[in-house]
């Protein structure tokens, strides 16, 4: 956890200064008054500032804990699985709706979820994903008149 | 008398079966466009507005109208037993909704406290807007960019109440928040800021996105349904009663000051062009965290955190009418295709509309008391079954309300980049559980941030970059102060206490 902490404020001081040099390229005072860069420069250097604390606690108390063990609630196997399939399996679907519609690619991930997130068969899982997408089409495309795009459809 | 006689004839026209039919139509499909992730009351409006082509002017803007405080029961629903909230205006429910599902156990009490809630809320402000409408719509002309700044400022101020046990680590949510959104093209000159060249990116990140990745996705991420307790609802039978939806003597006891507070915060800001049923909410949670007795237990799943945000949303709902129909003046995106409807129809809001089409007018506000307390019903009503949704097998329930949050994000504007941001914010919301900092003062600021840094600059562009034009104007003067007072009272409530403890030693 003390470890975790003290990347994430690492990476927030990083992306705080990001933020704050981009900004000063926006013109932070434009014709006397204020520009478009004056919100985004104080809430970066806000940002620095904050992180900056965080970093320095972070530091201090990983130094207090010493060798002391992390006890973590959440397997790395999980994590990885949950980002893989939440994440990445979303990715995909977005991605592969460019060229498949996005029926096809929602169907078989709902499938997906539904068979790796529990035990099922697999016939359920495929009424389960098959009714999901039906009543998607239904409500969305037929009803709300939603424009999803379904090219192979 | 007058008010009552002409509320007497409004409802003569209201109560024609016609009028009835489209009103609890409009407002049930409101509560399911409400329900569903990525649509909210404006899609919901815009959706249906065809539909009102060949009606009656009346019925087709009573449909309307009914669709927009629909909307309002209905995103409470997927906030309080899904965790993912339906719309903008219900993200503040799911502070408090969702815990009190799922970790109390009580979701039929969450739903039906919601419910009445906005009930409570939209009724008052019913009566509100029939007694006062005309009279109140000056209060909305008098709002400029320093009054809507104030506002603003006192509703970030609300960030120091959603921090959580780290209070450094809720200021920096809310700083990246603020950050989030500079996102877009600046409002006043149109210049890009952080677009990396990407035309989508260009109307900022829509907070919708934001909220369905942020508490959506990233529950999905972070709970293992095959772990013990998870899903998990503690749900028996005898949850699913009729008499377990309503409030308990000790629910009423907290949620009653909440729900009063909520509805005049609700009215006042949704009556501004603009602030919307979102800002209400958020301040209305914010405020009575401060000020109740029990605030510290807000976001555990006490019942007035969920009944401070619903009153609120609904009762600006009802507020966003009044500069509608006296000046002419959309409060919201909802209220704005309203006005389009009602253009199409050959009418004119503005101040004459009471005058001229009292008709209209009165049998309108009469089917806002028809359709509120039928909506109130309905849901009442079928709350029992949608509680049966968490009987649904855990696995079973990710996989669908992972493709509607998929399909909702790309309603939201039909295209797939906004799919691309709620996965990416679903990715970010798992990453600040796991380092335990909270999304809400996040969420506050994304939705604040555009409007603040908006008024801010409007107000040095009329001040000639004076700060002092704040303090200058009355309202915006008294909001300011109490800002500030909000910001500086732990410091001098720590103080006196501090102060008494040392003489009580003394003494």
């Amino acid at each position: 956890m003390k470890r975790v902490d003290l990347i994430a404020s690492v990476c927030s001081l990083v992306f705080g200064i990001y933020f704050t040099v981009t900004a000063y390229s926006y013109e932070i005072f434009r014709k006397g008054t204020t520009g478009p860069g004056f919100l985004p420069f104080f809430v970066g250097v806000l940002l620095m500032l904050t992180s900056l604390i965080w970093v320095v606690r972070s530091f201090a108390q990983l130094r207090n804990q010493g060798s002391a063990q992390e006890t973590e609630t959440t397997s790395h196997r999980r994590v990885c699985f949950a980002i893989a399939l939440y994440v990445l399996g979303a990715a995909a679907v977005t991605f592969l709706s460019n060229y498949l519609g996005m029926f096809i690619p929602l169907a078989v991930y709902v499938f997906l979820i539904d068979k790796l997130e529990g035990n099922t068969t697999w016939k359920r899982s495929a009424v389960i994903a098959a009714g999901t997408t039906v009543g998607i089409y239904i409500l969305f495309d037929v009803l709300l008149s939603v424009p999803v795009p379904t090219l192979l459809l | 008398m007058d008010t009552f006689a002409n509320l007497l004839g409004g409802l003569e026209i209201a109560l024609q079966p016609i009028n009835l039919l489209y009103c609890f139509g409009g407002a049930v499909i409101g509560a399911i466009v409400g329900a569903l992730p990525g649509l909210g009351p404006s899609a919901g409006c815009a959706i249906i507005l065809p539909l009102t082509f060949g009606m009656d002017p009346i019925a087709g803007i009573i449909m309307l109208c009914a669709l927009y405080y629909g909307t309002m029961y209905g995103g409470a629903i997927t906030s309080i037993l899904l965790g993912i909230p339906g719309d903008s205006a219900s993200v503040a429910t799911t502070f408090d909704g969702y815990p009190m599902a799922k970790k109390r156990g009580r979701p039929g009490a969450a739903l039906g406290m919601s419910f009445v809630a906005s009930f409570i809320g939209g009724t008052i402000c019913t009566i509100a807007f029939t007694f006062l409408a005309p009279s109140l719509a000056g209060y909305a002309l008098s709002f400029g960019p320093p009054e809507y700044f104030a506002l603003m400022f006192l509703g970030l101020t609300a960030v120091s109440a959603m921090t959580g046990n780290d209070p450094l680590k809720g200021f920096i949510s809310a700083i990246l928040g603020l950050a989030c959104s500079c996102v877009g093209a600046d409002l006043l000159t149109g210049a890009p800021r952080f677009t990396f060249g990407s035309i989508y990116l260009m109307d900022g990140v829509d907070f919708v996105c934001a909220a369905m990745g942020l508490y959506g996705i990233a529950e999905l991420i972070h709970n293992d349904p095959r772990s013990s307790g998870y899903g998990d609802f503690g749900v028996s039978k005898k949850d699913l009663s009729l008499k377990k939806m309503f409030p308990t003597r000790d629910d009423w006891k907290h949620s009653i000051p909440c729900i009063g507070v909520g509805t005049l915060i609700g009215f006042f800001i949704g009556m501004l062009p603009g602030a919307g049923a979102t800002v209400a909410s958020f301040i209305s949670y914010a405020t009575n965290k401060k000020i109740s007795p029990r605030g510290e237990k807000f976001g555990t799943g006490v019942p007035e955190g969920i009944a401070a945000p619903e009153s609120s949303n609904n009762s600006a709902s009802i507020g966003a009418m009044i500069p509608m129909l006296t000046l002419g003046v959309p409060g919201s995106g909802a209220t704005a295709v309203m006005m389009g409807a009602l253009m199409m129809f050959g009418m004119a809001p503005g101040p004459l509309m009471f005058q001229n089409q009292p008709d209209f007018v009165w049998s309108l506000t009469a089917s806002m008391y028809i359709g509120n307390f039928a909506i109130f019903v309905a849901c009442m009503l079928s709350a029992i079954y949608m509680v049966k949704i968490l009987q649904i097998p855990i696995n079973t329930l990710n996989a669908v309300v992972m493709a509607f949050i998929l399909i909702g994000a790309y309603s939201l504007e039909n295209n797939l980049f906004n799919v691309g941001l709620t996965i990416f914010f679903g990715l970010l919301g798992y990453l600040m559980k796991k380092i335990e900092m909270p999304s809400a003062p996040f969420v506050l600021s994304l939705v604040l941030g555009n409007l603040f840094e908006t008024n801010f600059r409007q107000s040095m562009i009329l001040s000639d970059n004076s700060p002092v034009i704040f303090f200058t104007r009355p309202i915006s003067c008294v909001i300011m102060l109490i800002a500030i007072a909000v910001i500086f009272k732990p410091l001098l409530s720590g103080l006196m206490s501090r102060t008494r403890k040392k003489s009580e030693a003394l003494s």
